[in-house]
């Protein structure tokens, strides 16, 4: 970046910080804060009263706050942690006092009644839930619901430590999907991700980065829309997580969880025409412990807060061998007739175990310090490093939490791997109130640091040319003549009879055999593609809110904010290629293998790729919440932000400016004392664009391959000879330059001139009512599209690329990228009070289009902006129709209740039920060039839907108070009581022969179909077959000791 | 009136402002000069030469191009603003093609026979210029010389296979290219080209003009040269040339509609 620019934004930051220094007598704020804000009233003249003076203190707070009504009555105390509140108006001899229980992101509304002559009186209540200051729609998740309501399963990603992102998924419209929780129809990746205030969102690829356990937070707030300009660079949800402070008590807490595997319920395994390797993928135990502590250091003055978690999760990896059943006399597989699947026998004594485990460690620290009146000062570190596989076991995938092989048809080097990824988080806050409370400014400064590395599981490293690391992978898929056996690669395990993979041999001509342990894929040798990554995100924030009035009240909000990414990209293949049989076993290829070509046949081999790219984010808004008449609240604004992606070689590779992003809100209160609203918001919202884009197509991904003749190049002969000129086959065309060397990806993807960012725009309307105190019942339409999206293209299959928005521009010949969700949702919601929550929605919803978001769910491809969705123009046939989010009804109940014995016994109570109908699934096949389920043979949403999906969760506690503040709990967590097993995913390969898509067809146009090089199609037989069902019953025992 | 918040507004909107204007570009990165990798169909102008002789009479070629970006970059990879260039004509591959399987050629000379057919040149510019153009020059001559090839006739013991092998002629052939320039832009990236041709074979000299497209897609009509779904970018201006039976650029470069 240029020095001018630099110092732009130390200007920028430094003088709003300097303002707030010498402007600014007092301080405290965030956007997860809340406020509590009300009219003081004198019921005869119903005329605000103007000179009282209201008092808000509490646990939370260090002192006190305080501001005087203006002269229309109102009072408004912002940045107020999540908490209860004790809000104390004094009017000449009248005090009035009004016990409030305060939501992160919430405006809490308490008015007050006073006549001069009243005498002191003391009312406890529950603050209203209606906020009648916003039309974003959403949930807050405190720490008693995601307590006391099994939400987040024993399973998938944050499955161990109960991540604050698994909780987001209780919202109304969110549902989980492959990376996290989707929210209102777009992708996880979508979302941003915040742990009090700080961005923690993966900055290469978008994902949440930093899996808090939820044992540290007070609060998780989502807004899945209609949000207001403070909030920006998402298309999804705002997850925010609020973690606990100290305060002037010492409270804390030591807790352990444990999902045993063996309670859980059977697991209906998928139906699937076997592989000679069979696995099956069983939970051993998962679970996690810690403890955290609050307290002061000094009195009002500084507070600390810190935790520890430590959480893991083991499977076990079970593999068998299974032989082919063939007919004694033919040769001839046998084949059952019910399922159309090949007879197989599992070979006795084959059984081999092998774990998958992982660990995860939290560590939370956190300060508070007010060092004058009206400032406060807070400094929040959290570092967690997870480590998984190796030595014996296999890893955990962390974007999705599950063990990383889904089958085993391999060696252990060439499938596992170790994995490291860290976190680790920074941030500094300066909160200042001034003039009453009516100036609130905050600054801050964070950075958010992850290390991600893929290893191979000997512990040898990247680019090393020793151990795994030095190997290179081969796969193998033979198949013509024949298939290779098992045996060929690995030795069948001890307890096996040696020759039961023996082929089936023809007694009459011994050269007609049937393998009986077909491999019809194999990999052997290194693990592959390995990785070494850092990632850093440094952010800066300054906002201002000053209330103002003038033909009401004004609460006008600005500020400005810069996020500097880099992500240092080293990656690189084991032994510096991965092999690639052909299908007749006669060469293998360079199937992936970085470098470049200098000069015709003048190869440079690199051993990895390493890249440093960057981004730099300028933001800045401008809000104004106008409320007239104490009736009707306008919310109106917008926010600018402009984003420049930087590539490998240091130069501009993408620039992303004007994304202006106007939102609009009217909130009518009907009741004018908050506790119902009728409101409609239209918003535009920007998406920010992940690293990996930079790295990838910004910083381009040299690339070369050449043929080896098997008959000198054997793998896995460790004195191999493929790399020696006798192995290469020429297979140049007349008038290629090159007679051996193919290169491709050496170099930075062109961008439309005109390509404008991705976007997408809202409109969402409902209302709510207080229907019971503190319970308010809501309905909600929301309407999102996408505008333009923001792909790669290639009008040349795959020779050549360019990013844009297809549709326009220079892609105005590709289809229009669209997402269009509509949903209506039916919600209510009771915090938890009097000893009881109740909280659930129905959604109604429809999701169409031909791009689901930032990855594809069909291939689990997440290369955000740069998947395969527009990649080639014979891939784009039949994209169009509803997107695999789409699931029309879904409904989420969620409820707990406690019942107080005497003696300080209680019981505890919790549950949830969900139901949603599934979604639709395609018909797919392979590319000639991209390979399987890249075609859609049919029209999007082709296949059988899936069925309905039902989950009932509880939760039972027993909990004993020593006293006010101490307590122990035990309890019994049961995910899916009835051990539904639903098909969650189904295979959607029709085939996996290369097929051009039949553009508008039918599933009955496939019968006669022929693949591109006319034969008939070779239908995969697990077509439409189960891939997975839900998760089985599984318990989760937890004690928590609580002072 | 100058009060503290107002001030401090401002300030704060001139800062921000100020942060915004010094750090905006709202222009894409250009796209480096490079050829499209892969064939392009070539038509070809006569502009010096005889046009009854051996070498006056070649109308068109597909021609074979691949970039070569050279060392330089950061941590070994590729420095993409130092680009080489190779053109190879399919007209010149398809003869050692022939003689290679016909056996004419020794097997440890094949590499640099082949190799030799290339020409090879560099990028002038690392960026296009104002009209969105890229010049490489310095290329050096790419030649072939190929022995004589013997017809084989077929063998009448056979009579379900047909052995016959055409002969091919003796041939000596160089050619060299100058002013060759590209049009670059994301949305043609190195796919229309231009460049002069000094073509010399069995003695004989002739000088061409020839104009390529990327990629080379045959035709028998305009039709199949304007479907959209043929791979050459659909803005540009294209006929069927049906002499040489592939689609050619239909206006100056940059030919666009």
């Amino acid at each position: 970046m240029r020095r001018n620019a630099w110092f732009a934004i130390f200007l920028s930051i430094g003088s709003t910080a300097a303002l707030q220094l010498t402007h600014v007598r007092s301080a405290e704020a965030s956007n997860n804060d809340a406020v509590v804000t009300g009219i003081i009233r004198n019921p005869e003249t119903n005329e605000g009263i103007e000179g009282a003076l209201v008092v808000v203190s509490g646990d939370k707070l260090q002192g006190e706050r305080q501001m005087t009504t203006d002269r229309y009555g109102l009072y408004r105390i912002p940045d107020l942690a999540p908490g209860i509140y004790e809000v104390t108006v004094v009017y000449g001899k009248v005090k009035r006092k009004q016990r409030v229980e305060l939501r992160a992101g919430n405006t809490t509304r308490i008015d007050f009644k006073l006549r001069p002559s009243d005498d002191e009186t003391v009312l406890f209540v529950s603050s209203p839930p209606v906020d009648t200051s916003s039309s974003s729609t959403g949930m807050s998740i405190d720490s008693e619901m995601s307590r006391r309501v099994p939400i987040a399963a024993p399973t998938g990603k944050g499955g161990a430590n109960r991540s604050f992102e698994a909780i987001a998924e209780a919202t109304p419209g969110a549902a989980s999907d492959l990376y996290g929780t989707s929210i209102a129809g777009t992708t996880s990746p979508e979302n941003k991700y915040y742990i009090d205030g700080l961005s923690v969102n993966d900055p290469g690829f978008g994902l949440n980065g930093t899996a808090l356990t939820v044992e540290f937070l007070q609060e998780v707030r989502v807004e899945s829309g209609g949000y207001m300009p403070e909030f920006g660079r998402a298309t999804g949800g705002i997850v925010n997580a609020v973690t606990k402070s100290g305060s002037n008590d010492f409270h804390g807490g030591v807790w352990a969880f444990v999902t045993p595997g063996p309670l859980e319920g059977y697991r209906k395994p998928p139906l699937r025409e076997g592989a000679t390797i069979q696995a099956e993928r069983k939970l051993l135990w998962l679970g996690d412990t810690g403890f955290d502590i609050g307290g002061r250091l000094v009195r009002d003055k500084l507070w600390f807060y810190g935790g520890v978690s430590i959480s893991h999760t083991r499977y076990d990896i079970k593999s068998s061998w299974n032989r082919l059943v063939v007919d004694p006399v033919t040769g001839e597989p046998l084949v059952n007739s019910g399922t159309g699947f090949n007879v197989t026998e599992r070979i006795p004594g084959s059984v081999t175990h092998r774990r998958a485990q992982g660990t995860t460690v939290q560590v939370l620290g956190k300060l508070t310090y007010a060092p004058a009146k009206n400032h406060t000062l807070e400094l929040l570190a959290i570092y967690a490093p997870t480590l998984s596989g190796g030595n014996g076991n296999y890893g955990l995938d962390a974007r999705t939490g599950l063990p990383e092989v889904a089958t085993v048809l391999g060696s252990y080097g060439a499938l596992g791997h170790a994995y490291r990824d860290n976190a680790t988080d920074l941030q500094l806050e300066w909160n200042a109130l001034a003039d009453d409370n009516r100036w609130d400014i905050t600054t801050v400064i964070g950075w958010h640091h992850q290390a991600n590395q893929m290893s191979p599981v000997d512990g040898s490293k990247l680019g090393s040319s020793d151990g795994l690391a030095g190997t290179p992978s081969t796969i193998y898929r033979r198949n013509n003549p024949e298939v290779h056996s098992v045996t060929d690669f690995i030795d069948l395990p001890q307890g096996a009879s040696s020759n039961a993979c023996d082929p089936w041999v023809n007694p009459m001509d011994a050269s007609i055999r049937t393998i009986t342990c077909p491999a019809t894929t194999f990999r052997t040798g290194g693990p592959g593609f390995l990785y070494d990554r850092e990632l850093n995100r440094l952010q800066v924030r300054s906002n201002a809110a000053r209330l103002a009035q003038g033909l009401g009240h004004h609460l006008i909000k600005f500020g400005v904010d810069f996020e500097y990414m880099q992500y240092d990209s080293n990656r690189g293949y084991s032994g510096g290629t991965n092999y690639r049989e052909n299908t007749s076993g006669t060469a293998y290829n360079d199937f992936r293998r970085y470098g470049f070509l200098t000069g015709p046949d003048q190869a440079v081999v690199l051993p990895s790729l390493q890249w440093r790219v960057f981004s730099t984010t300028i933001g800045g808004f401008i809000q104004d919440s106008w409320s007239i008449m104490d009736k009707v609240t306008l919310n109106a604004g917008v926010r600018y932000d402009m984003q420049q992606l930087f590539g490998g070689d240091g130069r501009l590779s993408m620039s992303l400016p004007n994304q202006i992003s106007p939102r609009v809100g009217l909130i009518w209160d009907p009741t004018q004392v908050g506790k119902a609203k009728l409101f409609v918001n239209y918003a535009r919202f920007y998406q920010s664009v992940p690293l990996n884009l930079a790295d990838r197509a910004g910083s381009g991904e040299p690339s070369i391959r050449r043929f080896y003749d098997a008959s000198v190049c054997d793998p896995q002969d460790p004195n191999n000879a493929c790399q020696s000129p006798a192995a290469q086959s020429p297979i140049a065309g007349p008038s290629d330059p090159d007679r051996y060397w193919l290169s491709y990806s050496a170099a930075r993807t062109a961008i439309d001139p005109a390509l404008k960012p991705q976007s997408s725009d809202e409109i969402v309307a409902g209302g709510e009512y207080e229907v019971i105190r503190g319970g308010r019942l809501g309905l909600s339409y929301t309407h999102r599209w996408l505008n333009r999206v923001v792909e790669d293209m290639s009008r040349d299959e795959a020779t050549t690329y360019f990013i844009g928005n297809p549709g326009y521009g220079i892609a105005k010949d590709f289809p229009k990228g669209k997402r269009v969700y509509d949903a209506a949702i039916l919600y209510f919601d009771k915090r938890f009070a009097k000893n009881w929550l109740i909280s659930g929605s129905y959604t109604l919803s429809w999701l169409r289009g031909n791009i689901a978001g930032l990855f594809r769910p069909e291939t689990g491809q997440l290369d955000p902006n740069i998947n395969s969705d527009f990649d080639l123009v014979s891939l784009l046939a039949n994209r169009m129709g509803p997107l695999p989010g789409d699931h029309r009804h879904s409904l989420k109940v969620f409820a707990a209740g406690e019942i107080p014995f005497d003696g300080g016994h209680a019981l505890m109570l919790g549950g949830s039920a969900r139901a949603s109908s599934g979604g639709p699934t395609n018909v797919l096949a392979s590319h000639e060039l991209y390979g399987p389920g890249e075609a859609f043979l049919v029209a999007r949403g082709g296949g059988e839907r899936l069925p309905w999906m039902f989950r009932i969760d509880t939760n039972v506690g027993y909990r004993k108070y020593f006293s006010k503040d101490l307590s122990l709990e035990v309890t019994m967590d049961v995910f899916n009581v009835a051990n539904f097993q639903a098909a969650t995913v189904v295979d959607e390969n029709y085939t996996f022969s290369d097929v051009v898509p039949i553009t508008g067809g039918t599933l009955k146009d496939l019968e006669t179909h022929t693949d591109v090089a006319g034969e008939p199609i070779v239908k995969n037989p697990n077509f439409g077959k189960p891939l997975a069902f839900q998760s089985p019953r599984q318990f989760r025992f937890g004690v928590r000791l609580t002072f | 009136m100058l009060t503290r918040p107002t001030l401090l507004l401002l300030n704060f909107v001139l800062a921000a402002a100020g942060t915004v204007a010094f750090t905006t570009s709202c222009a894409q990165p250009a796209v480096s000069c490079s050829s499209a990798l892969g064939y392009y169909a070539a038509e070809y102008t006569l502009t010096e030469g005889d046009p009854a002789s051996v070498c006056g009479q070649v109308l068109g070629d597909v021609l074979g191009m691949q970039t070569y970006y050279q060392e330089g970059g950061v941590n070994g990879t590729p420095n993409y603003l130092d680009a080489d260039l190779a053109i190879r004509p399919e007209s010149i591959g398809l003869l050692i093609e022939y003689a290679e399987i016909r056996g004419a050629i020794d097997a440890e000379a094949i590499d640099a026979v082949f190799h030799d057919a290339n020409a090879i040149g560099s990028f002038t510019d690392d960026y296009p210029d104002d009209k969105t153009f890229c010049g490489a020059d310095d290329f050096s001559a790419a030649s072939v010389s190929l022995p004589s090839i013997d017809e084989i006739l077929d063998d009448p013991l056979t009579e379900d296979v047909d052995e016959t092998m055409p002969a091919q002629p003796a041939i000596e052939a160089s050619l060299q290219w100058s002013n060759a320039r590209f049009v670059v832009s994301a949305n043609a990236q190195g796919t229309q080209f231009e460049a002069d041709l000094e073509y010399t074979q069995d003695g004989c000299t002739a000088k061409y003009h020839v104009v390529g497209v990327y990629p080379a897609i045959g035709c028998e009509t305009d039709d199949e040269c304007n479907d959209d779904k043929n791979g050459i970018n659909p803005d540009f201006a294209v006929r069927c040339n049906t002499d040489i039976g592939y689609c050619v650029l239909d206006d100056e470069l940059p030919a666009f509609e």
